[in-house]
């Protein structure tokens, strides 16, 4: 467990603390820790090393020197904005990843996408503590990584671009695209379809739509302001959240 | 507003029960209005029986979903649940997790009572609002 931490201040407008521990089982998990001990808005939990990451329903996210994995603790006044952060963290992540490889995109809802490859994703949660409401968005980037053991195609930025990245560096960069996300969230986001055509990877694209065991084909037309997938498949339109199906390229 | 904006707009507004939307933004305004209604659905729908309200035991209150999302009583697939029907439980103890866009938000309880039951199965998308749960207040 966290024995070393460095501690370093920030100046981002809702990002202000970074804490660095050499090795946590998980960030999102120490992060809870670090909300009931009192930390303040705007910390950010960065593990050197992550022994047992969590991903969605307590799938694994392996970690280690190669990949950042980190988690962002914000304060929020209440549930009615929450659903829409990891979709606009991801985009403000994505458009600051532009200055590297304009290749990465928002695979919708909030994955980070190279291609029909997996670059990094979010597990976003929240609690509540002393009539609080806090998040905890636990975020996992492939930077130098050779990529094995993990059982979905993935890709990390030196696979993308063709050379090694200092990890701290591209943590500064992501760190500044998620506080311009939680800017955007904060300011009202209007036009959450044009920046998903802009940013994303399914947008007027034929994908395949994956319901329980249902499987179906359909183009994706829009993201809709509350954060759904507009579809149009044979039997019209309709629209899609994430907790019912996932989607994926046709090809 | 573009057109393809204006297409979208017409697009979203016909996949949904929205019958008439107006947005006015920097001097321009649009408002889109469905043609038709469905009357057959309608008459349908008053044909419907209306539900019997249910009344509670006393002290008993329904605890209600704070978000649209997907209702679980456990924090992983095969983990076991929060609570459980007859357990005591206390303020501030997580009781479930509804799953909105992908994220986990573990909701906890106001009050200090007894689990009497539940109102929607795991795994069931919720409304804004919808009761989960009847709890006993102690």
């Amino acid at each position: 467990m966290a024995v070393d931490v460095r501690t370093v201040n920030l100046g981002y407008k809702n990002i202000l603390t970074l804490e660095i521990y050499d090795s946590l089982d998980s960030t999102n998990t120490f992060g809870k820790q670090r909300i009931r001990a009192g930390c303040s808005h705007g910390t950010v939990v960065w593990a050197l090393e992550q022994t047992a990451g969590r991903g969605r329903r307590d799938r694994t996210w392996v970690s280690n020197n190669t990949s950042l994995t980190f988690s962002i603790l914000w304060r929020f006044p209440d549930y009615s904005k929450i659903p829409l952060l990891p979709l606009t963290v991801g985009l403000g992540i994505v458009q600051i990843l532009h200055t590297i490889t304009e290749d990465v995109r928002v695979k919708w809802p909030n994955d980070l996408w190279i291609g029909s490859k997996k670059l990094g994703g979010m597990l976003g949660e929240s609690m509540m503590l002393n009539g609080d409401l806090w998040v905890i968005l636990g975020i996992g980037i492939n930077v130098n990584r050779h990529g094995e053991g993990l059982d979905f195609p993935h890709v990390s930025l030196q696979e993308a671009v063709g050379e090694r990245f200092i990890r701290f560096g591209v943590l500064n960069l992501i760190l500044e695209g998620a506080d311009r996300g939680f800017s955007m969230l904060e300011e009202g986001v209007s036009d959450l379809n044009e920046r998903f055509r802009q940013y994303g990877n399914f947008i007027d694209e034929t994908i395949v739509v994956i319901e329980g065991e249902k499987r179906w084909e359909a183009v994706a037309r829009a993201v809709l302001p509350d954060g759904r997938l507009l579809v149009e498949s044979v039997d019209g339109l309709q629209s899609v959240l994430p907790d019912e199906v996932s989607v994926r390229f046709r090809h | 507003m573009e057109f393809r904006q204006i297409n979208d707009l017409i697009k979203t507004v016909d996949s949904t029960s929205i019958t008439e939307l107006e947005i006015e933004k920097e001097g321009f305004r649009i408002r889109v209005k469905k043609a038709h209604t469905n009357s057959a659905q309608i008459v349908e729908m008053e044909n419907q029986p209306v539900p019997l309200i249910e009344e509670l035991e006393p002290n008993c209150i329904e605890i209600h979903s704070p978000m649209v999302g997907t209702f679980y009583r456990a924090p992983a697939p095969d983990g076991s649940p929060y609570i459980q029907v007859g357990d005591r439980i206390e303020e501030g103890q997580v009781l479930f997790i509804i799953e909105a866009m992908k994220m986990m938000n573990e909701i906890e309880s106001e009050y200090n009572g007894k689990v009497i039951r539940f109102l929607v199965e795991n795994g069931e998308p919720v409304e804004y609002g919808q009761p989960l749960l009847v709890i006993e207040c102690v």
